[in-house]
């Protein structure tokens, strides 16, 4: 059984390595990859409460009424960092850390560009939160802001890694977690859209 | 075990400068309030409302986000999580000796320590603020609190933080994150880095809750119910945001727990091999991941109809809907209490009879069952709300869960049939806990009859029964634990006499103060009131004195347990000679439990042929 990523605790004046700065052997990879898709599929419990909401709590239809053009470019944007980050993962294969950077750099553009566009509605006032409509969609629209925060900063992270551990680096796990987190939140996004803008 | 490399990216700054660095406790508390403070300021600036109020609702919620970032940066994650996770250097070096239980860390022992100790905190502050409840309830009139809102924040107070703090987090991130590693045969959890931090969100989260009646009272009690909270104070903000990050500490336990079982087990450790206390464990997790999620969400919810407002659970939504959205998690979190406890009996009782456990398969059906069923009978705390469609299969799902429930109690009893049980005290405890279970567990099914819930809604009677649940449960199997594992943690062991001593008060003092509960609960004792019919005061008076002496019982026993913890006897690493991994380590574990990962060859609960230990 592999332990190589624990702490030394023998002499623990020694220093311990980053995450991505040791080789994963074969479980350590089931173990992450295990871990990341509980908490992820923990994660989508929200997202089923947020997609009956509206209904729930109204008993009926309610009629959207918000901008589906901007919630549709921020679909967009997300779906457009999504594909980035994939680009990244198979840099990360051929260990080309010139365009990782690159790829997750404009990934982080579009996830911001993304995450301004999903929040531009709830900032402008077009819609009154004091309706079943409008209850629905800050909620949602919050829930979904948040999620793209949370793949921006994984994005920043990674990012991060590839440009200061450079020639360090062992295996490309965080790259491939990112690009897993934010595929999840396009999905995320991309049902919440439908719930909130079309349904 | 292999060793790691020895060189991160070398920075060139001396290895030492951690020494140089303030106490992390005091880092964490000076920057949570810096956090807290800068945050507060800024939103409260950008606040577009003509006042530019210092202190609103929203400056304060964001606020709040500042000073738990804060206080867990400072206590150690800025070094050793955030930079790394950005590729700076780790300067961050684990400390030796009794500071490294005050600061971040990766150790699974140390982490277990953490949240045993922090639940602790929290047990103290609800008993103090359940003392100051029964102290308001030995007279009929309001004598000791001023105004009735004071004795419902403290009623809140106390079933708070005791549901988020202690009974979800003690047996599962404490002892949970001791325990299962060593169990499973691993030097560490699965994600230790994670659980380093999740354990600091606790104390956050307790102080956050006690301190939230500074803001303003609120009374809805534990379950924040809408549309009362709407009416409440600004205080219910803090409620809501103190039980959220304590859920979100048990939400990385839960993935973590999991993790560590499904993916750290030593070679041969099969799952008809696993110990019966993993099996709850994932059992427990399970629930967690399932759950906590959707409490959490409903809170964002709540919190949100609150600072913008929002009209969801009031008058415009619709209020029962966030009692259907509490109780969705209220009823498997019981179980996410009472379920470990379960686990416990049977990892316990082979060991004290000496005798193979009994029906093992059923034992695990039994906790995998209580898991599956417990999403399914949550409305029979509503029943006074619902219609007879929706209270019939509600009743019958809460019933039928006292069938797999059972067979906790067929193993532990068939373990102990015939059995040469040692009666010591975490023996003893363990069967104090099954017969208040029982008792816990037949009222149950008793309030699960709809005819007799709508008489016995919202009086002692269900006060009685749920605190025999989760204090005659949970809180006696965690006794039992701390007395059973002692020699563990520590390489000491308690004195029979003194130890059995605390366990005897706390069992006669609990039985004597909750099961008048039913009877005040028949006679027509309400919940939720300070005041009550003066017929009443007279067993109210009493059985408050048996509430303080359960109180003391309890202070007597967590006492009694540290001075042996530090100046108990020593004794052998394996005294009850049980089969279980973690006892072939040393007492107490090295950090590093096992120099060679062990094989396991076969299971863990057969003693038919005597003491021998294998692996």
């Amino acid at each position: 059984m592999s332990t190589n990523i624990e702490p030394n605790f023998e002499n623990p004046t020694e220093r311990v390595l980053y995450p991505m700065q040791y080789e994963l052997d074969k479980e350590e990879q089931m173990r992450l990859r295990g871990g990341l898709t509980l908490w992820l599929i923990s994660m989508s419990i929200p997202m089923v409460l947020l997609y009956e909401l509206r209904y729930v709590i109204s008993g009926k239809y309610v009629a959207p009424n918000a901008n589906w053009l901007l919630g549709l470019l921020g679909l967009v944007a997300m779906v457009i960092a999504g594909l980035l980050t994939s680009a990244a993962v198979r840099s990360a294969k051929r260990h080309n850390q010139r365009a990782i950077l690159i790829q997750t750099g404009w990934a982080f553009w579009f996830a911001l560009a993304a995450m301004v566009l999903v929040g531009w509605q709830v900032c402008d006032r077009t819609i009154n939160p004091i309706s079943h409509f409008g209850e629905m969609f800050f909620v949602c629209q919050g829930t979904g802001a948040f999620y793209i925060l949370t793949t921006i900063i994984a994005v920043l992270a990674l990012r991060g890694r590839v440009k200061r551990l450079a020639g360090s680096i062992k295996n490309y796990w965080g790259a491939s977690a990112t690009n897993a987190f934010v595929w999840y939140v396009c999905v995320f996004w991309a049902l919440l859209y439908l719930l909130i803008y079309w349904l | 075990m292999s060793s790691i490399p020895q060189t991160g990216v070398d920075t060139g700054r001396p290895l030492t400068r951690r020494y140089k660095r303030m106490a992390p406790v005091l880092r964490g508390l000076l920057w949570a309030l810096i956090g807290y403070m800068v945050v507060d300021m800024i939103v409260a600036f950008l606040d577009p409302g003509p006042t530019h109020s210092l202190f609103n609702l929203v400056s304060l919620t964001f606020a709040w986000v500042g000073g738990v970032v804060g206080w867990t940066l400072g206590i150690g994650t800025w070094e050793s999580v955030v930079r790394p996770a950005f590729g700076y250097p780790m300067k961050w070096k684990e400390t030796v000796g009794w500071r490294r239980y005050f600061e971040y860390s990766t150790n699974h022992k140390v982490i277990g320590i953490q949240y045993m100790v922090s639940s602790l905190g929290g047990f103290i502050i609800a008993g103090t603020a359940a003392m100051l409840m029964r102290l308001q309830l030995m007279d009929d009139r309001m004598w000791f609190f001023p105004y009735s809102k004071y004795y419902l924040v403290t009623v809140g107070i106390h079933g708070t933080i005791m549901m988020f703090s202690v009974a979800t987090v003690f047996m599962v991130g404490g002892l949970g994150n001791y325990l299962i590693p060593m169990m499973v045969g691993s030097n560490t959890s699965a994600f230790s880095r994670l659980s380093g931090v999740s354990v600091w969100f606790v104390p956050a989260g307790i102080l956050t809750v006690a301190f939230s009646p500074l803001l303003g009272a609120w009374t809805t009690g534990w379950r924040g119910y809408e549309p009362l909270a709407s009416q409440d104070g600004s205080g219910i903000i803090y409620y809501y945001l103190g039980v959220f990050i304590l859920l979100m500490s048990s939400l990385i336990v839960a993935a973590n727990l999991v993790a560590t079982i499904v993916f750290r087990r030593a070679p041969g450790l099969t799952w008809n091999r696993l110990p019966m206390y993993a099996w709850g464990m994932l059992a427990v997790s399970f629930l967690n991941l399932i759950w906590i999620p959707e409490i959490m969400m409903t809170f964002v919810m709540a919190l949100l109809d609150k600072i913008v407002p929002l009209p969801m659970f009031q008058s415009t939504g619709s209020p029962l809907v966030y009692l259907q959205m509490f109780w969705l998690f209220g009823h498997p979190e019981v179980y996410i209490v009472v379920v470990p406890a379960l686990a416990l009996w049977m990892e316990i009782i082979p060991v004290m009879g000496r005798k193979t456990l009994f029906a093992r398969q059923w034992g695990v059906i039994g906790l995998v069952f209580v898991m599956l069923l417990s999403g399914m009978v949550w409305a029979h705390h509503l029943f006074p709300t619902q219609q007879n469609a929706t209270i019939l299969p509600f009743s019958f799902f809460t019933e039928m869960i006292s069938i797999p429930t059972g067979f906790a109690f067929m193993v532990s009893i068939g373990t102990m049939w015939k059995s040469k049980m040692r009666l010591n005290t975490p023996s003893i405890l363990i069967m104090m806990s099954m017969f208040n279970f029982l008792i816990g567990g037949l009222t149950g099914v008793f309030l699960a009859d709809p005819a007799v819930n709508m008489q016995l809604h919202d009086t002692f009677f269900v006060v009685g029964h749920f605190h025999y649940t989760i204090i005659g449960g949970m809180v006696f199997s965690s006794f039992a634990a701390m007395y059973y594992y002692l020699p563990k943690f520590s390489g000491r062991m308690y004195n029979e006499k003194w130890a059995q001593l605390g366990v005897y008060w706390i069992f006669l003092a609990f039985n004597a103060t909750f099961f008048q509960f039913f009877i005040l609960g028949l006679r027509g004792m309400n919940r939720w009131v300070p005041v009550y019919p003066a017929y009443l005061r007279a067993q109210n008076f009493e059985v408050s004195i048996f509430a303080f002496l359960l109180g003391f019982g309890f202070l007597y026993n967590i006492i009694y347990i540290i001075y042996v913890w530090r100046r108990g006897e020593k004794v052998d690493e394996n005294p009850w000679q049980s089969k279980t991994l973690e006892w072939t380590t040393s007492s107490p574990p090295a950090d590093i439990s096992f120099e060679e990962i062990p094989t396991v060859t076969e299971g863990f609960y057969d003693y038919s042929d005597g003491v021998s230990t294998e692996s």
